[in-house]
């Protein structure tokens, strides 16, 4: 059968993992699940999958560690990895460490669709020319205009 | 200059013995009390130099012969002394206590003290006075042991000229100096150690409070998680089909859920609103909508506790200005205590009608409750009160529902108040500002007067003629940029006005921030990144609130020309991140 890709997900609440592998099985995905850090590590290496749905607090190795060792390692250095927390606070953290999206919980489903989707995009783009030519490069600097004059208006007090 | 004890003799004249006090005359051993000050002889007064201020001595010595001696190599110097002399230790302690000086000259023998007991005394009363003391033997080991006792130097009596004396004192007073100096360097070093002790362990307790907030984040999001997903896949009809009341049923889970994680958001987001970035999307929206969202919920809990529950809204109500989230959870936090304190049966009455007297929107809601002792009603809007608290245990809260909604009703520009009549009821009401930018500076002005100096206007516009979903998203993301003391004003659909509370350079500020910001938002937007959007700074006035409102009709008039001549930053591309709240309601 064919299927969008294969898509890892790891969490430790298996109520989260049961529901994403739902709604990821509707859209088209082929889903395989691991519930710790050095599970999913382990898996992401040997069933190379397609794109991983990360969670941040794992019991054993946390997500940001299992992040950094898949992001070193040879085989899935260039996997896309979408990172879902319940706290802001990792948004940050993950993105710098090359997590494709951060998806804060509780999200909207069809915003990690479309995370998932733009991740293995971007991925094999990615995987085509230079390693991971993200978007950020495309803003255009703002402190370049700050020197100029700006209105006419005066203050008076 | 000298006290009445210390009258002036010495210098020309041989020294005269006075009586330190009428009644100390009688004891033969006090008798000499005399405080000489050369300042107070004329003649002596020609044979110093005037450009400094003389140095204040001790001296204590009960021998008058030495006493004079001492006085006599002091004149011969050129550093002017003005001395008061005692004969005995409780005199000298008597003296420290009610004058100061600049150095002590003692003896070490003396009638009512002897050896390193006078030392001691004299440490004790005046520590800090530079201490030199007299000794008749060369290598008198009282004198060493003064020197441990903090005096500074010692002099062998009569063996010294006036200018080792001299010396001996100016050293005497500096090596004190030096001292003091180090003293107060230590305390300096010290209060810098403290200081640093206390802001690592701020900056632990700061660190504390994160970790809290972020567990706490967890706790409540991750079932939330749960229940979402559940709900809103047996909604989509993934696990099996539906029928049009189930899926609508669903729906309501779905909406209330999202309510609850804003409310959620808001609570443990508190740290932002410390940053100053306010989580607030005020916009024009009509009354009508508000009610309708939380009128089912309302229903279902009026019914619940036998309590009829009864909406009436005027007709034709101008749409009014606020964040229609914020609002409706006030209302439901007013009535839902309305339907809890209205006794069973009971009756609320919500009204909503234009001011008469101002352009504004009232909501009142009324119980038939116990109401409201009038003594107590100025409490009532503070942190954890809650007045009935004692009287039934299913009505028991955190009292936090009405100082939650008085600030949500602050924040949108609003105020809250309460009527109330024991026996009767309450009435509590609020009011929410129409929709009309001007009316809304005003109130912003007048709320914001003391906190606020210079105000700035933004222009943001969308190049582009964008659909209006992609706008409205563009529009979310605006409304995050807001911190405390700022309002967004959408004066079509690709065009906004911002008023700041920023100088010309906190603009800059402003403007390098919503980059950075935009950045993020982009960099974590799945579906691409926004619209550019123009930001140009319009102006910046100080708090003069017909300029402004002048300033902000002319922002806002539909034929404003865009700004492209003005400071312009485009805020190219980027986009919006937490869907969850832009977005609604699942899909």
């Amino acid at each position: 059968m064919t299927t969008l890709g294969r898509v890892l997900v790891v969490d430790d609440d298996r109520d989260i993992v049961e529901s994403v592998r739902i709604r990821l099985s509707a859209a088209g995905y082929e889903i395989l699940v691991a519930f710790d850090g050095p599970q999913g590590v382990a898996m992401a290496i040997s069933c190379e999958p397609d794109a991983i749905v990360l969670d941040v607090r794992l019991p054993k190795m946390d997500g940001m560690t299992a992040l950094a060792k898949l992001k070193r390692h040879r085989i899935t250095q260039n996997t896309p990895i979408v990172m879902l927390s319940a706290s802001m606070f990792d948004q940050q953290a993950a993105l710098l460490a090359g997590a494709s999206f951060f998806v804060l919980k509780p999200y909207l489903p069809k915003f990690l669709l479309a995370a998932l989707e733009a991740a293995i995009q971007n991925g094999m783009a990615a995987a085509s020319s230079s390693p991971r030519a993200g978007h950020i490069s495309s803003i255009a600097p703002v402190a370049s205009n700050d020197s100029r004059p700006v209105t006419p208006t005066v203050d008076r007090s | 200059m000298s006290s009445p004890n210390c009258s002036p003799s010495i210098d020309e004249t041989p020294l005269t013995r006075a009586p330190a006090r009428p009644d100390d005359a009688e004891a033969p051993l006090e008798r000499a009390a005399t405080c000489s000050s050369a300042d107070d002889s004329a003649p002596a007064e020609e044979m110093r130099p005037s450009d400094s201020s003389p140095v204040r001595m001790l001296l204590i010595e009960d021998n008058s012969d030495d006493a004079m001696l001492l006085k006599y190599s002091l004149d011969k110097t050129r550093t002017s002394f003005q001395i008061c002399w005692v004969d005995c230790l409780a005199k000298a302690l008597e003296q420290l206590r009610t004058e100061s000086f600049d150095v002590i000259l003692t003896d070490l023998s003396l009638p009512d003290s002897n050896g390193i007991e006078s030392v001691t005394a004299i440490r004790q009363c005046a520590a800090m006075v530079p201490l030199v003391v007299l000794t008749g033997l060369s290598s008198d080991p009282v004198a060493l042991e003064a020197l441990k006792m903090g005096a500074q130097d010692y002099l062998i009596k009569n063996s010294c000229t006036s200018d080792v004396l001299e010396r001996a004192i100016r050293y005497a007073i500096q090596r004190q100096r030096t001292m003091e100096m180090e003293q107060l360097l230590e305390t300096v070093r010290a209060s810098e150690r403290l200081l640093a002790r206390k802001n690592k362990h701020l900056a632990r307790l700061n660190r504390t409070a994160h970790h809290f907030v972020d567990n706490v984040s967890h706790e409540f999001r991750t079932p939330l998680t749960v229940i979402m997903q559940y709900v809103s896949i047996v909604r989509d009809g993934l696990v099996g089909d539906l029928n049009e009341k189930q899926r609508n049923l669903l729906d309501i889970s779905v909406d209330r859920t999202d309510d609850l994680n804003n409310m959620v958001n808001d609570m443990l987001d508190g740290s932002r609103l410390g940053a100053g970035i306010l989580g607030i999307n005020r916009n024009s929206c009509r009354m009508e909508d508000i009610v309708e969202h939380v009128r089912p919920n309302l229903e279902r809990k009026a019914a619940i506790r036998n309590v009829t529950i009864e909406i009436e809204i005027d007709s034709a109500l101008p749409a009014v200005y606020c964040d229609p989230e914020k609002i409706g959870r006030v209302l439901i936090n007013l009535a839902v205590n309305a339907i809890k304190f209205s006794g069973q049966p009971g009756h609320v009455r919500i009204h909503m009608g234009v001011d008469p007297l101002a352009p504004q929107v009232v909501t009142s809601i009324s119980d038939t409750g116990p109401g409201i002792d009038p003594h107590r009603l100025g409490e009532l809007f503070k942190r954890f009160k809650q007045l009935g608290a004692e009287s039934s245990g299913s009505t028991k809260g955190f009292g936090l529902g009405l100082n939650i909604a008085k600030d949500l009703v602050n924040l949108n520009f609003g105020e809250i108040r309460v009527e109330s009549q024991l026996g009767v009821g309450s009435t509590f009401s609020f009011t929410v500002p129409i929709d009309d930018p001007l009316e809304v500076t005003r109130r912003y002005l007048n709320q914001a007067k003391k906190e606020l100096s210079e105000l700035s206007l933004l222009e943001a516009r969308l190049d582009e003629s964008i659909e209006t979903a992609v706008a409205d998203d563009v529009d979310a993301f605006l409304n995050r940029l807001l911190r405390r003391h700022d309002i967004l004003f959408r004066a079509a659909t690709g065009r906004w006005v911002f008023l700041l509370s920023a100088s010309e350079a906190e603009v800059q500020l402003f403007l390098a921030r919503s980059q950075q910001v935009l950045a993020n938002t982009n960099r974590n937007r799945p579906y691409g990144p926004l619209p550019e959007v123009m930001l140009s700074r319009i102006g910046t006035w100080r708090m003069q609130q017909r300029e402004i409102l002048n300033a902000v009709r002319a922002a806002l008039a539909p034929e404003a020309t865009p700004r492209a001549a003005y400071h312009q930053t485009d805020l190219a591309r980027v986009a919006d991140q937490d869907l969850s709240k832009s977005g609604g309601a699942v899909s």
